[in-house]
């Protein structure tokens, strides 16, 4: 194989923070069941690092059904409730598993107290060489312990990253909440606190109704909503994210699904995406998006991805 | 079997009933040699569009235009000479509409195949197969793949409900696997005027002495009935149901797809906790012997509607009840 091909081909590495990933793509939290996927694409070769589902300290059931509605050409609302076995489960079976696809793992935790949060961390440290980064869910909208209600306090977020981050020496990314009037308060928190990286934003709140049956689509009466229409607000949460804090190490997510989603991501400041809904559309999203931004670098003569990050702020 | 995301094309799609179609859907070589560029793979060979064993299902997309999710199919029968798919759907929402809409030639992707198949437990002359309106296709697809059966004796029997007569489709394909097939409807317009439990009653002798094992498919209420019908009949008889489900992923990716296991099951979850088994990926086919069923259904809340202690669907309940 020839050199010169390979030094041609345009590098998609980009870095959050210390965090180097070989590319910018990762999924959302939730939205990904890496024994599928991997059936279908390598994933070290079309994702920069898989995020595990939100992992709570126990096994936990989730909410009633129903836990999901459509909404037609927008999106989709969830109220799952983080159903899982437990981190115990995920750190024993799960993460050797994702380790063995050699794709660096970034494991996502929601508790309902810092004390929580740090019983966590500490089980995760036996097990921190395989482990990336730990991104912390301060912002599910779907639980009541620990979720968006709590995390909409800048004082909640700030003792949870402190302790967590006097915990472990892993890399600490804060999702935070767009339920509020202004992000800035939660993330001036969270970065005073020690957090190496913003997530934003989770869901954000939305209900159905049935109208056939005249009555609320979900058991809890509202979920979080995903999807394209989610984009805008994303966008917006993250421009502001940036502007308010330059060069902070930010990974964008909501309603992703388009190449150019992606690059606008990109280009108001975000290091990485995580595309989460548009996969369930489309199984082969992300090696049609890692092929669309090196087609997208060769066409603009870039070698990087790096100069497009925030290209586009003011 | 290797899962892929198969680039198909419609082949057929006509009214079969009232708010009933009928579809094919044919591999687009074309789409999928491209598709095999984009993910540097060799592309499979097409007749692996057929390695999908009844029970299972794959996901199919809508028409692009916006955001759809994929929608759950089972096939109903396969047509290996033409390469076609066959699909019974009946319009239930705006998706299914969309669906009907389709021209011919129209591409879709189907994520195949997804799901655990049906456990077979009894040789076929053993097996009864209950079938409720478009729950036929699992049914029909496992009596016309079973391993050869050389005489019409040794074949499956099945019984297949339905509302009406002009809703009996799929018919021909669950026959074509089976000894013998007792059709009932609700109206009575044809076969035994009854449901498929009366049906059920008319072969209780056969079940008692013979039948080894049940598979059902169809409307939930029914699948509830025929499985407290036969507990009752004969609590040793295996039954295994297929179930359906919203399922906006359909990989077990994002637990909206849930059923509730019962308490004191072999079910294999490695926690002391129930915790709800997703339809796509531990199913869509479960023992019913595994499953947290109600009077006219299954469970929608945690398993502590039963009386367990689990402090996790107490909080569910309290929630659920905002």
């Amino acid at each position: 194989m020839s050199t010169s091909i390979l030094s041609a081909a345009p590098s998609l590495a980009t870095a959050i923070g210390s965090v180097q990933l070989d590319s910018p793509l990762l999924n959302a939290s939730g939205a990904f069941w890496p024994e599928t996927s991997s059936q279908l694409f390598a994933l070290k070769s079309c994702m920069g690092g898989v995020v595990s589902k939100t992992l709570t300290q126990h096994a936990q059931a989730g909410n009633a059904q129903q836990r999901t509605v459509e909404l037609p050409s927008v999106g989709m609302l969830n109220s799952i409730g983080l159903q899982g076995k437990g981190l115990a489960h995920f750190l024993n079976v799960d993460l050797p598993a994702l380790v063995s696809h050699e794709v660096p793992v970034v494991v996502s935790l929601s508790a309902g107290t810092a004390e929580a949060f740090v019983a966590m961390v500490e089980a995760c440290q036996p097990h921190a060489a395989y482990i990336t980064a730990l991104e912390l869910n301060l912002s599910c909208p779907n639980v009541k312990a620990g979720g968006a209600d709590a995390g909409s306090s800048p004082e909640w977020v700030a003792n949870v990253v402190r302790q967590v981050k006097a915990n472990t020496h892993l890399p600490c990314w804060a999702k935070l909440t767009p339920n509020v009037t202004s992000m800035l308060p939660l993330a001036e928190a969270a970065l005073n606190a020690g957090a190496d990286g913003l997530v934003a934003i989770n869901t954000v709140l939305g209900s159905h109704v049935d109208v056939r049956r005249k009555t609320l689509s979900l058991s809890r009466t509202f979920g979080g909503y995903s999807g394209p229409g989610l984009k805008p607000i994303a966008l917006y949460q993250c421009l502001k994210l940036a502007q308010a804090f330059p060069n902070v190490p930010l990974v964008g997510v909501g309603g992703i699904s388009t190449l150019d989603d992606v690059l606008e991501f990109l280009m108001v400041g975000c290091s990485a995406v995580q595309v989460g809904t548009a996969s369930f559309k489309e199984p082969l999203l992300f090696p049609k998006l890692k092929q669309g931004l090196l087609a997208y670098l060769q066409q603009e003569g870039l070698s990087s991805i790096k100069p497009l990050i925030a290209c586009a702020l003011p | 079997m290797p899962l892929h995301d198969w680039p198909v094309k419609v082949t057929l799609n006509q009214k079969v009933a009232t708010g009933s179609y009928e579809m094919r859907l044919a591999v687009d070589e074309e789409a999928l040699a491209q598709q095999a560029v984009l993910l540097g793979q060799a592309a499979p060979a097409k007749e692996a569009w057929f390695d999908l064993q009844a029970g299972q299902f794959f996901m199919l997309s809508l028409p692009s235009d916006g955001f759809w999710l994929r929608r759950p199919f089972s096939p109903l029968s396969f047509n290996k000479a033409t390469g076609e798919v066959n699909l019974y759907y009946k319009v239930v929402g705006v998706g299914t509409q969309q669906l009907a809409q389709l021209p011919l030639g129209s591409a879709l992707q189907a994520l195949s195949p997804l799901g655990k198949p049906f456990q077979l437990l009894a040789a076929p002359e053993e097996t009864l197969l209950v079938a409720g309106g478009v729950g036929v296709a699992p049914l029909a697809l496992l009596a016309q793949l079973w391993p050869q059966t050389p005489t019409t004796s040794q074949k499956p029997r099945a019984i297949y409900g339905v509302r009406s007569q002009s809703d009996l489709f799929g018919l021909q394909e669950l026959a074509s696997g089976c000894s013998a097939v007792q059709v009932c409807t609700d109206d009575g317009s044809t076969g035994l005027h009854g449901n498929v439990c009366d049906a059920l009653t008319q072969q209780e002798n056969w079940l008692k002495s013979t039948c080894k094992q049940v598979l059902v498919c169809g409307p939930n209420p029914m699948m509830a009935a025929v499985v407290r019908y036969l507990q009752q009949l004969k609590p040793d008889l295996p039954v295994h149901v297929s179930l359906e489900n919203h399922m906006p992923c359909g990989t077990g990716a994002c637990y909206g797809c849930v059923v509730h296991p019962a308490e004191n099951t072999a079910n294999p979850m490695p926690n002391p906790m129930p915790n709800p088994m997703r339809v796509c990926l531990e199913g869509p086919t479960f023992d019913a012997r595994d499953l947290l069923w109600t009077s006219n259904g299954l469970a929608r809340d945690a398993a502590c509607t039963l009386g367990s202690a689990c402090q996790t669907s107490a909080t569910v309940l309290k929630e659920a009840s905002v």
